[in-house]
Formats: structure tokens, C-alpha cells, sequence
């Protein structure tokens, strides 16, 4: 036993020894010097959609943008001019260019089909080489069974061609004919040159040929995963044109990748992957980032071009290995806007390391409620986050508690430099400390023609509307509903507000008289609807799910619903307004479109409604609490809110940036198309021509959104006890009276704790 | 000669404090302490959370249901238990498959609560069953309801633990059975006892020991039940089968880390007064004998 204490003693000693030089370690590794630094140079603003970024043979940089042109750069993308060659330009004025590759001596292939349609009215695409002094030839492509190749240039200047079909061809410019290189099983995306391979990438695997055997090498595993972990079920390029990988080689068969996670050096065919940059210290782990090109500069420099910035990353001996102080931000679910308020504050605070953590990540990962019961853990040990997204948290119990620092300074200061709906920003203000601060929100619209909309004050006025509409159309849905859980969550979207009194009973009258409103809806709904319209329902909804739609429910999404609507006039339809690009330009659109389609704020039992998507708190036990205070305003700022896409910016300037994307705002009556698209909705074809939002849409949207004043955080318990039981009433028919003593009965047990 | 014998004897005791100390006594130490003090800022405030969790509804809820558990609960296991005891040692062929009667045990949580949502679900295997039987009588129809969201769940509850713990407390009954030496039950018999005699008058004495490991052990075994109940119909179940555990489990949620040590204290308080309790009641019956 003796013997077993002292091994014990030791052991304890041991670790007490290992501890301490675990420390020391870590402590000289914090003194190592030496870390890729990050310069952004903001670039053309002309650049819209690029579709080639290269270095020439002299070094100047080249980037062929599909709307604007050729550009070249002399100072590694810091500046860009313009290069005026009389064809291209009139090639551009006067065609659709669908793909463009820069050849290493200035040269470009492109393919385009003039403006001017076919006989059979399909666009009738050629292809043409430019020389580097301006001299356009026509390249004979044929052979290659595609309508727009996708071209690249080998360093030596020869020009391979994928084609729709997914095969890679080498074409010969002396005697113009093609070569077949591989088959590949998806469509080729990335091809890069290494000194003895050529590397080709799919969206779910690679292939490496080998230049000299002209045969493929065995499959690179490693590179397969690195695709594989990258990308997941997504595309390796995406429809604007952006890679979500990039690569280039090196004359020493090294291949360089890019990703939201980072830089990677990997050798052919060789065990490894190394990772020369971490994405999350850097603008490349910003989410909203689309890469377009990847050069790699001497030094093992690199330039990096994602939108109309290019980021410059260099080695700087002076900065220190790992970044001396650590921020550890979290989020209950993966958010847009944390992840890119993680990569713009990482980029302006080189010295810190913000740890972003998501709670629930991936579908074996942990419940919700586990994942909160490790956070208090964290909180009550105090190790918890600095920063956290306040949504799916306890938040009464932690302001209550006092686990959320004053952020009062931090908006005030904020609010000198941009501007907020201030409204929304102080709505959680309580005797001068703002500890809750709304970042994102989404509002509640109805859609339908004006002279019905105009009508519908509350929930007796919808159903009164929906009376008329179903008197009118007695055959299939009347709005889009078609199932009771989807019209009961319809109408929660402006009543739930309402459910409950300020001492967190639940108010009966309210809930009363929204089972009762629901159940005739419900009965109006179902009255027409046809097993047609159940299964077509039943596959959008399965289809907007396997899209891997983001938002918490694919069908209220005011988007979907609209094009409903609009599909199908008459109808009334209920969604939530998620953001300004995607959703309201595309209903201003649609007004525009049809006078049938008009859409406003809707009200029902409550009315003013936002929901938050997005609440910021900084813990009070944070030991970096000025470094947390920064965060919140790097998130607060339009530089991150501006690029949010599911959700409204609570920064006014980051809402115009939004307005304003494609175009000034234009003039009321005034309607500047920036671009279009089409869908199909009960297998009716609709095309709907995008406009510019007027000053008439400015005006509503502002004007609405400084009308806001109830903020309510969606699916609560009490929501979710009123829906379960309202389901009940509707399908089981289920008394509305003993509903409600369910809905109490659930909801005092909360109360009561 | 004596300081030597102390010496080993705190040498093998060191081992086991500094296990029990570490992970035993220092937490409740600190449970304790924070149950007169704020959650988050340390303040203290005397008994004040205490107060709070006597008047909370839901404390009062939920320590009767986990009292009315463990009050059906413990002698209907027990009781059972004996039955079954009696009848495996009365059928020398039923002995063989004894470790049949653990298995469900070794079934994991999950498995069995997969298996009581596929049965006591609304459209579960008993309403489908007793539709069927319905049908066979010829009724048009029957109630069909969601059994864990009802009060039949405390049944479905007590059902669960009954069937979860039977063998094990059978297994001890058994082995406490087949301890009684067979002379004495043979010389009583001998001597005109008849079965229920040999019983009351000779096994049952005998019996009593293991009766108060039994009993301890199935009454900490009540408080893992809440596993399957938490697991069947989440943090906020039926009235009847809201039990302390779930109580705590949401004020650990919600960060009310002060009430929940308070009731913590509580809790361990009556379950060691209980077991103390027990244990003098048998060191009495011991004593007397």
C-alpha cells in the first residue's frame, strides 16, 4: 500500500511537472515569432462577375470580368486599369460572354453568343481567341460536346478545354484539334499545373494525370477528403462564378489550397497536408467570401481574389506565432453574421484569436439542451465565451442573474459613427444598461391582391378576407397552407407576441380567440384542397429541405410564398420577410410586375413585430471585456451586416448597402431591371424581371422598420405548448376549452419553476 | 507498537478518503455552500434559497411524485421480487436461466425507451392492440390516447422500473434464499410447520438483512428512472411523472444553480435521514433478537 501511495505521490507530482512545462511550453510558444499577415486591397469596383483572375509571364496581374471586361494590375491588385480592345469591347456590348480564360502572355479564349437569338431561339454560342496585341481568331471547338467549356491555360500557354459532358480536352493551336485527357464522372470545375501532373477537381473528387505517361495516376485520397470535408453535398463552383476551393501549383509538384479554412500545402500523391494559414485568423474564413482566384507570388506569398478585394497574405516575422490574446465567441447554431464578424474582427485585430464555437454542429452532434447544460458549466467555472449569440439561451435568467456585462457604452459609440434603427438596438434597455443587444431580425408579411390586403387589420379581418377568396376559389389552396401546423405557424408569426401577460401567464382571450380564427381558416383552407395539391405541397417541402434551406421553416419564407401569390392571383399568403437582396427586392419586384401582387406588414393579434435572429451579450466574467465590447461592435458595424443574408441588419447604412447593391435607388415609377429569373410553381412557368428597389420601397422598408417595437423570440415553450395543442384542435377536433387547460397545464409547470 | 498499527491503518485508509473526499465530499461541500448564495455572483443570502424552493409549486410537485414513486414503487418491487424469488428456488429448472432475468438491465436506455414510445404512443402498438380488441367485440371505436402525455404515464412509469429491476431484486432474494441452511427449514418441517410457517416463522427472519440491501438499493434505483422519462416525453412531461430530477435539470438549464443546490441539499438530506432511518429500524430488530 505504501508502495501504491508513492507511485500515486509521484504520479500526482508527475503531473503537477508535466502541467508546468505544458505551461513554460505554451508560453515560449506564445514568444515564437514569425505568421502570415493579411493585406486587403479593396479593388474594382467594376469587377461584377469574374470569370478569370491570373498572373501574366511579366508579372502584372489579369482579370477578365464578364460585364466590364479585361483589367490588368502592376502593383499585386492595389490598382487596376482598364485594357480597351476594340472587339472585345464590341464582343462584349453586343454578345453574352459565358466563359473567358487568360492565356500566361495576355492572350484570352472566350466563348459568346451574340445577343441576336437563333432560328430555334437558343443562344448560339462561338468561340474566339484574342491574341495579346488585339487580334480576334476563331477557335474550332468542334468536337467538344458542350455549349460554354470551361477553359485553362497551362503555364506553357496551352489551352485545355472541359466540356459539359465532363470531359477535359487538350487543344492544339497549331493544327486545332482537340486531345482527350479524361472522363471525368462530374462536371470539371478546377484544373491546376503542376511541374509533372495536371490536377483536376470535381465537386467531389480529383484526378491527377500525369503529363509525362499521359495516363492518371491512382487516386490522391488525401485530396479526395480535403474536397470531400470542404465541400460536403455543395459545389465546388458556384453559379456566381466563385470557387469554394481554389488551387495552384508549383514547378515542384506542391499544390496550394484555399478554403473558408484556411491555406493548404499538399504534395502529390504525398501523406500530407499541411496547413500553412488557419482560415478563422483570416477574412478567408468569412462565409459570405467567394473566392475567385489564387496566385502564388515568390516567397510563398499569396494573393487571394474574392469579390472585388484582394487579400494579400505575406509572411511577417515580427507578428507572433499565435496571437496573444484569445476571444472565445459562441452561438447555439452556426450564424452567418457571427462568422463574419469572427473573420473581419480577426483581420482588424491581427494579435487576437477569436475561438468561434457553435453548439450544434453537425446531425449526430449534441441537443440543444445538452449543449446549453455544458455551456452553464463553462459560465458557472468561468470559462464560459466572452461574446455569445443570445438566441436558444436562457436570457431572462441570465440578465436576472447578472451574467451579461453593460453594453450601453459600447452601442452609444456605435451610434456616433454609423447608423441604427435605434429602436430596436436599446429595445432591451432597462434602467440605463443595455445588456441584450438585437443584431438581425425578420418581419412578418402578408401578400395578396391590394384590395384584399388593405382589409386585413387583425385576425377577424383575415378571416373575413380568406371567406371571400374561398367563395371565389373553390378549388385548391387559398394560401398556401395546406397543411394545420403550417396555418397555425403562419398566423403565430403575428399573434404569438400577444399569448402571453407580462407575469408569463398565458393570456387566455388571445389564445382563444386564435384557436378559434385558426380552426376557420383551417376549415376554409382544407375545403378546397385537392390530393394534387397535398402531394405538390408535400414535394416542395421535402424539396426545399434537400436544398438544405437555411431557414427554420422552408415554406413561411415570404420568398416562396410570394411567388405563390404571384403565380396564383387572388390568393393570400403569409411568410416572414427575411432580407433585403434575396426576399425584398424580389416582392418590390413582383409588385412591379403585377398589379395583382402587393405586400405589407402583417398584423394579427400584435402587430409592430420583429424577431430577432441574431442577439449579442458579452458575459460580465469575460476577462477580456474591452476586447468582447470591440466585437459587438465590429458585429454591429455595416461592414459586417451588410453582407447579411437571412436576415435584416439592425445598421441602417448596412441595410442601404443592401438597397443599393445592384444599383443607386431609383426614382418612384422608375423601374431599372438589374436581372431576372424564372421558377415554376404548380408547374406554371413564371418569369420575374428584378428591379431596382425605388424610392417608394426605400420609404416603406425604412419607414416599417422604424415603426417596430415588439420583439419576440420565436418558438418558446409556450409557443410551442399553444401550437402542439392548437394542431389538436384543428385535425382531432379537440375542444378549444380543454386546449387551453393543456396549454396551461403545460405551461405552469415553466411558470411554476 | 500503537502509533505504528495507526499509521497503517491511515495508510489504508488514505486511498478511499482521498477518493471520497475528492469525489465526494469536496463537491457536496461546495453544493452546500452555494445553496446559501447567489447563483452567478456568490452572494450570500442565508436560507433564502431554501425558502424559495419549499414555496416553488414545481418543488412541491415534483417531490411528491418522486415520493409517490418510490412509495408504490418500493414494496411492490420488493414484494414481487420475493414472489418470483420463491418461485425460481421451488422450480429447480427455472434456476438454470437466472441470468436470463438481468437482461433488463443490460438493455440501454434508449432501446427501452424506443421501445415505450412505439407501444404507449397514440398510434402505438396498445392502442392499435386494444382497437383490435375493440373490433373483436364488436365497438365501433376506442379513445386512443398518447399514454406518456397523460397521467396513465406514472403507471407506464412505475410499469418501466418494476420490469427494469425485478430480476436483479429477485437475484438477491434468491441468493438470500438459497443461503437459509436447508437443516433448519428440514427440522421444522420435521416438527410440523407447515409451508406458510417455514416461511413466517424461518425464512423470513433470515430474509431480513438482504431486505434492507434491497431495499436501499431499489430506492436509489427510483431516482434512475428519470432517464426514461426524460427520454420519453422530454424536460417538461406529464404532471404525474415530473420528478425532482427534471425539476433540477431545468434549473441547471436555466442557470438557478442556487435553488437547485438548495433543493440538492434537501433531497440528499432525506434520502440519508431515510437511510438512516432504515437502518436503525434493522439494528433495533437486530438488537432485540
Amino acid at each position: 500500500m505504501m508502495a501504491a501511495i508513492l507511485c500515486l505521490s509521484v504520479l500526482l507530482s508527475a503531473c503537477g511537472n508535466s502541467s508546468q512545462e505544458f505551461l513554460k511550453a505554451e508560453e515560449n510558444q506564445t514568444k515564437k515569432m514569425g505568421r502570415y499577415r493579411e493585406e486587403r486591397y479593396e479593388g474594382n469596383e467594376e469587377f461584377t462577375k469574374i470569370l478569370h483572375f491570373t498572373q501574366l509571364e511579366d508579372g502584372t496581374l489579369a482579370v477578365f470580368d464578364q460585364q466590364n471586361g479585361y483589367y490588368c494590375s502592376k502593383d499585386k491588385g492595389k490598382n487596376w486599369e482598364k485594357k480597351e480592345i476594340k472587339i472585345l469591347e464590341e464582343r462584349r456590348y453586343n454578345s453574352y460572354i459565358g466563359a473567358a480564360s487568360i492565356a500566361p502572355d495576355g492572350g484570352l479564349v472566350y466563348c459568346y453568343s451574340p445577343y441576336v437569338e437563333s432560328e430555334n431561339g437558343e443562344l448560339n454560342y462561338q468561340y474566339a481567341y484574342l491574341s495579346p496585341d488585339g487580334v480576334e481568331m476563331e477557335l474550332n471547338l468542334e468536337g467538344v460536346d458542350s455549349t460554354v467549356p470551361q477553359f485553362w491555360f497551362s503555364p506553357e500557354g496551352i489551352l485545355y478545354v472541359a466540356s459539359d459532358n465532363c470531359v477535359l480536352y487538350r487543344f492544339d493551336k497549331d493544327n486545332a484539334t482537340l486531345t482527350k485527357i479524361l472522363q471525368a464522372d462530374n462536371r470539371i470545375d478546377l484544373v491546376s499545373f503542376l511541374k509533372s501532373y495536371i490536377i483536376i477537381c470535381t465537386s467531389d473528387t480529383s484526378y491527377v494525370y500525369d503529363i509525362e505517361t499521359k495516363e492518371l495516376k491512382p487516386d490522391d485520397e488525401l485530396l479526395n477528403r480535403f474536397i470531400k470535408d470542404t465541400i460536403g453535398d455543395g459545389f465546388l463552383k458556384h453559379p456566381s462564378g466563385g470557387y469554394s476551393i481554389l488551387a495552384c501549383g508549383t514547378t515542384e509538384d506542391n499544390l496550394y489550397l484555399t478554403s473558408n479554412n484556411g491555406i493548404f500545402r499538399h504534395s502529390v500523391g504525398g501523406g500530407t497536408m499541411e496547413q500553412l494559414m488557419e482560415g478563422t485568423l483570416y477574412s478567408l474564413g468569412d462565409p459570405s467570401e467567394v473566392f475567385y482566384g489564387m496566385i502564388l507570388l515568390e516567397n510563398q506569398e499569396f494573393l487571394i481574389l474574392k469579390g472585388n478585394v484582394v487579400s494579400h497574405f505575406f509572411y511577417d516575422e515580427t507578428m507572433p506565432t499565435v496571437p496573444e490574446k484569445t476571444l472565445y465567441v459562441f452561438s447555439m447554431e452556426k450564424d452567418e453574421i457571427m462568422q463574419r464578424a469572427v473573420s473581419v474582427f480577426q483581420e482588424e485585430n491581427p494579435e487576437v484569436y477569436v475561438k468561434y464555437e457553435v453548439g450544434i454542429s453537425g446531425e449526430n452532434g449534441p441537443t440543444k439542451e445538452e449543449c446549453l447544460k455544458s455551456l452553464n458549466t463553462e459560465m458557472m467555472a468561468g470559462k464560459g465565451p466572452d461574446v455569445l449569440n443570445l438566441i436558444d439561451l436562457p436570457i431572462t435568467s441570465y440578465v436576472e442573474k447578472g451574467m451579461l456585462a453593460d453594453l450601453d457604452e459600447v452601442i452609444t459609440e456605435a451610434a456616433k459613427e454609423e447608423q441604427f434603427f435605434e429602436q430596436i438596438l436599446k429595445v432591451y434597455e432597462k434602467n440605463g444598461s443595455v445588456q441584450t443587444v438585437p443584431v438581425a431580425f425578420q418581419i412578418p408579411v402578408i401578400m395578396g391582391k391590394g384590395e384584399q390586403i388593405s382589409q386585413i387589420k387583425d385576425l377577424n379581418t383575415l378571416v373575413a378576407e380568406l371567406e371571400k377568396v374561398r367563395r371565389e376559389k373553390t378549388e385548391g389552396s387559398i394560401m398556401y397552407a395546406h397543411a394545420a401546423d403550417y396555418v397555425l405557424k403562419m398566423l403565430a408569426l403575428s399573434c404569438a407576441p400577444s399569448w402571453t401577460l407580462e407575469d408569463g401567464r398565458v393570456a387566455e382571450d388571445q389564445v382563444k380567440e386564435f384557436l378559434i380564427a385558426a380552426k376557420e381558416i383551417w376549415t376554409l383552407e382544407k375545403e378546397g384542397l385537392r390530393e394534387e395539391d397535398i402531394k405538390k405541397y408535400e414535394s416542395d417541402l421535402n424539396m426545399r429541405t434537400s436544398f438544405g434551406d437555411n431557414s427554420d421553416d422552408p415554406l413561411l419564407q415570404s420568398y416562396f410564398q410570394g411567388l405563390q401569390n404571384y403565380a396564383n392571383p387572388g390568393m393570400i399568403s403569409i411568410g416572414k420577410l427575411n432580407s433585403a437582396d434575396t426576399e425584398f427586392n424580389v416582392l418590390c419586384s413582383m409588385q412591379k410586375m403585377s398589379k395583382e401582387f402587393r405586400f405589407q406588414s402583417f398584423s394579427g393579434q400584435a402587430e409592430k413585430i420583429y424577431y430577432p435572429t441574431l442577439i449579442a451579450g458579452v458575459s460580465s466574467q469575460s476577462k477580456e471585456t474591452e476586447l468582447s465590447k470591440k466585437f459587438v461592435k465590429t458585429l454591429l458595424s455595416a461592414r459586417v451586416l451588410e453582407k447579411s443574408q437571412y436576415s435584416f441588419p439592425v445598421n441602417k447604412d448596412a441595410l442601404e448597402a443592401q438597397l443599393t447593391l445592384h444599383g443607386a435607388i431609383a426614382k418612384e415609377g422608375e423601374n431599372k431591371q438589374y436581372g431576372g429569373f424564372s421558377a415554376s410553381t404548380d408547374d406554371k412557368p413564371i418569369s420575374v424581371n428584378l428591379y431596382l428597389p425605388n424610392e417608394k420601397d426605400y420609404e416603406w422598408i425604412m419607414s416599417t422598420f422604424l415603426d417596430l417595437k415588439v420583439p419576440y423570440i420565436r418558438e418558446g415553450m409556450v409557443e410551442t405548448a399553444i401550437l402542439e395543442s392548437g394542431k389538436k384542435v384543428l385535425e382531432e377536433n379537440m375542444e378549444i376549452g380543454d386546449a387551453i387547460q393543456e396549454i396551461k397545464k403545460k405551461v405552469s409547470l415553466l411558470l411554476a419553476e | 507498537m500503537r502509533s505504528k498499527k495507526s499509521l497503517v491503518k491511515f495508510t489504508f485508509l488514505t486511498p478511499s478518503l482521498l477518493g471520497i473526499s475528492v469525489f465526494f465530499v469536496i463537491p457536496y461541500a461546495d453544493v452546500i455552500k452555494r445553496s446559501f448564495q447567489t447563483a452567478v455572483t456568490g452572494k450570500w443570502v442565508g436560507i433564502d434559497n431554501y425558502k424559495r424552493v419549499f414555496e416553488n409549486e414545481a418543488f412541491q410537485l415534483a417531490a411528491f411524485n418522486t415520493i409517490k414513486f418510490a412509495v408504490i414503487c418500493l414494496p411492490l418491487l420488493i414484494l414481487l421480487g420475493l414472489l418470483f424469488a420463491l418461485l425460481v428456488t421451488s422450480v429447480p429448472k427455472m434456476k438454470g436461466i437466472q441470468s436470463f432475468y438481468l437482461l433488463p438491465m443490460a438493455i440501454p436506455s434508449a432501446t427501452v425507451v424506443l421501445v415505450w414510445k412505439l407501444t404507449f404512443d397514440k398510434l402505438g402498438f396498445l392502442n392499435l392492440f386494444l382497437a383490435d380488441i375493440a373490433g373483436i367485440l364488436g365497438r365501433s371505436s376506442i379513445v386512443q390516447q398518447d399514454y406518456m402525455n397523460s397521467s396513465a404515464a406514472f403507471a407506464v412509469l412505475v410499469f418501466s422500473y418494476i420490469w427494469k429491476n425485478l430480476g436483479y431484486t429477485m437475484i438477491l432474494w434468491v441468493v438470500a434464499l438459497l443461503s437459509i441452511s436447508l437443516e433448519i427449514t428440514e427440522a421444522a418441517k420435521m416438527d410440523g410447520a407447515n409451508r406458510s410457517q417455514v416461511f413466517f416463522q424461518i425464512k423470513l427472519p433470515q430474509l431480513l438483512p438482504t431486505l434492507y440491501t434491497i431495499s436501499v438499493l431499489s430506492f436509489l434505483n427510483s431516482f434512475k428512472v428519470f432517464r426514461e422519462a426524460y427520454l420519453v416525453a422530454g424536460a417538461y412531461p406529464d404532471d404525474s411523472i415530473y420528478m425532482l430530477q427534471h425539476l433540477f435539470n431545468n434549473w441547471f438549464s436555466n442557470l438557478e444553480v442556487d435553488k437547485m443546490a438548495a433543493g440538492a441539499v434537501i433531497m440528499g438530506s432525506v434520502i440519508m435521514i431515510g437511510i438512516f432511518l432504515l437502518q436503525k429500524l434493522w439494528d433495533e430488530k437486530g438488537d432485540s433478537k
